[in-house]
């Protein structure tokens, strides 16, 4: 009985976890295409328009 | 993760949180229930004999409630190691979402700093064109041929410039706030409608409908009005618009 309990809390915290760095990982991704989105736009209405 | 994956598992460690504090509780109850059972035995035992004399005749043990109730102040104890894993945890799951949505509201700002970045660098580009075609318009017309020209550089601009309302709405503001009068141009009115129009979107932006206002006499005013109108996958737009030449004679062109 114990053990199972010991489980399930490692469980909920290893989730928990995981749940954390997954979402700072992938908020760190988007924003890391958003920006080279934006620098790709830049640059084209830089060479459509000039400076 | 998608929002949601983080709301159904944010959900799924608050349900876990709630049930780990109602076990806590519960616990902890089942303490204080057995602390006053032994209470109101001990009060008990005071009006039969002395406490002393009663634990001596029982064999020096302890009575079984008691032992009971060690042992549920024991797992009281565990219950309270329950209620703060249960409270860590729920710290935790906040933090999730307390991240997520601090990360979302700030992607959403610098997406609309981007998009208002380069809305006006497009927006600044388009009317240095849309200058630039007026200003041919104009010297067509001081040609004398406003009726075949104006129909040809309309044409031309409705097909050149395919702004966006955003970015004529924008342009317009920026014309209003910053009077680009360096251009020698003003943009003064331009009125918009939708249209939900089926049409096919190889229609393209177009030149929809325009016409030379006339004097009574049929002279020309000088003046030329009207609409783009072009689709985007949702919903069709068209702008009506007005040009005119206010001073017969100078190159300067105001569109209205």
């Amino acid at each position: 009985m114990n053990a199972i309990h010991a489980g399930l809390w490692t469980l909920a915290f290893s989730v928990v976890a995981v749940g954390l760095i997954s979402v700072h990982r992938q908020n760190t991704r988007q924003m890391r295409e958003q920006i080279q989105r934006f620098e790709t736009r830049w640059q084209i209405l830089e060479e459509r328009y000039g400076d | 993760m998608g929002p949601l994956v983080t709301i159904t598992l944010a959900t799924v460690m608050l349900v876990a949180c709630a049930g780990a504090f109602r076990g806590a509780l519960r616990s902890l109850c089942a303490a204080d229930h057995w602390r006053r059972e032994v209470r109101r035995a001990a009060e008990a035992s005071k009006t039969r004999s002395s406490p002393i004399l009663g634990w001596a005749s029982s064999g020096c043990q302890m009575p079984r409630r008691v032992w009971r109730f060690e042992g549920k102040i024991a797992g009281g104890e565990r219950g309270s190691l329950e209620l703060w894993g249960a409270g860590l945890l729920l710290a935790l799951t906040s933090l999730l979402l307390l991240q997520a949505l601090i990360w979302r509201h700030r992607q959403a700002q610098i997406r609309e700093h981007f998009h208002q970045s380069l809305c006006l660098k497009e927006v600044v580009g388009e009317t240095r064109r849309l200058i630039a075609d007026v200003g041919a318009l104009n010297q067509a017309i001081m040609a004398g041929e406003v009726s075949t020209w104006a129909l040809t550089f309309l044409g031309g601009i409705g097909l050149v410039v395919r702004p966006n309302w955003e970015q004529v709405k924008k342009g317009l503001q920026l014309a209003q706030e910053a009077r680009w009068s360096a251009y020698g141009a003003q943009l003064v009115r331009l009125r918009s409608s939708r249209c939900r129009l089926p049409l096919p979107v190889w229609a393209g932006p177009y030149l929809r409908d325009w016409r030379m206002q006339r004097t009574p006499d049929g002279r020309a005013k000088n003046r030329a009005s009207g609409s783009w109108m072009w689709q985007t996958p949702l919903t069709t737009y068209r702008v009506h618009f007005e040009l005119a030449a206010p001073q017969a004679r100078t190159a300067r062109w105001v569109v209205l």
